[in-house]
């Protein structure tokens, strides 16, 4: 009998959607209001209107990392077609900061859902050096796994989502 | 990269729907080094270049960029034949068929959610318990300490 698969970004196709297995090797800790984010929690639109907190781990404050923000489940988990929906991009943060000492190439854009329950997934990449990072055209079909191969990010070293439905939401029960 | 031009004149020579599995490769997001700085907004690559097919019946590897959404008009009846009966036409292309599919899909998400809900914090009180025990060794440590000294 296999051992039943127990990470949750398994479980809940992080990796499998967004990602390829990784190991985790660096703490990546995402709150929003004081509210630390764990996999698979659930927040509101009201409570992520503005761009989280982000403390990153590390010791070595030459290593610069990459955060991106996606939504996979764009505009309709049942129907994904502008996976990824990109929310927020910000480069160069140095190991044991956060984001506001990185540089920020696509801004934060709170999470709106409007069908289903959405995944909002943050992954943080380490870069090779210090790097300038372009802007994609628009938000929608980003794709985690090209712009990592594109920046020669490698695997990522962290990765946390939670899920996010509209505000007055009934979490998927029929009224 | 080749002008749209091309890419579109490509497109319509070919013979339709066989085909419609090499599309995906021209509509790949290009990430070119366009405008640094702060995004704009330009809508994507037409919407109708997103190929659409029904929606398919499985699974989680699916290249998210091969998948099509449905038409906005339902997909054409099967052609009319002298069997009448709904299950006379290829099953995937029923309504009925389609919304099970549907249905399956979305019971498997929140399957998972809950799962993978439970499975953080699972990992989660195991992490907090290791630190517990681990604070409560170091407060006994500092208790024998201050009263070695005392």
């Amino acid at each position: 009998m296999t051992r039943r698969e127990r990470d949750p970004l398994v479980v809940g196709r992080v990796i499998g959607d967004v990602l390829d297995s990784f190991t985790k090797s660096i703490n990546l800790t995402i709150s929003y209001n004081d509210r630390e984010v764990s996999n698979g929690c659930t927040l509101k639109p009201s409570q992520v209107v503005n761009q989280p907190r982000v403390d990153i781990g590390g010791d070595d404050l030459r290593a610069f990392h990459t955060l991106v923000m996606v939504d996979p489940d764009a505009p309709s988990p049942s129907d994904p077609n502008l996976r990824e929906y990109l929310h927020w991009l910000v480069t160069d943060i140095p190991a044991t900061t956060g984001a506001r000492f990185g540089q920020e190439v696509v801004c934060y854009e709170s999470p709106r859902p409007s069908m289903g329950i959405h995944r909002m997934v943050f992954v943080l990449f380490r870069q090779l050096g210090r790097q300038t990072v372009y802007a994609p055209g628009w938000r929608q079909n980003f794709n985690t796994r090209d712009f990592a191969e594109l920046y020669n990010l490698g695997s990522p070293v962290a990765a946390v989502y939670y899920n996010c439905q509209r505000e007055s939401g009934s979490g998927g029960r029929r009224r | 990269m080749r002008p749209m031009d091309d890419v579109w004149n490509d497109i319509s020579s070919l013979p339709s729907p066989a085909t419609t599995t090499h599309f995906q490769n021209f509509f790949a997001p290009a990430l070119r080094p366009p405008s640094p700085a702060t995004i704009s907004f330009h809508p994507p690559p037409s919407p109708t270049t997103m190929l659409t097919l029904l929606t398919t019946t499985h699974s989680d590897h699916q290249d998210p960029n091969k998948r099509l959404k449905p038409n906005p008009p339902p997909p054409p009846p099967p052609p009319p034949s002298i069997f009448t009966a709904p299950t006379a036409s290829p099953p995937e292309y029923t309504e009925k068929f389609r919304r099970l599919m549907k249905n399956r899909e979305s019971a498997a998400r929140s399957r998972a959610r809950k799962q993978a809900r439970a499975d953080e914090l699972e990992h989660e009180v195991m992490r907090l318990a290791k630190e517990n025990a681990k604070l409560k060794r170091l407060q006994k440590e500092v208790k024998i300490i201050i009263f070695y000294y005392f």
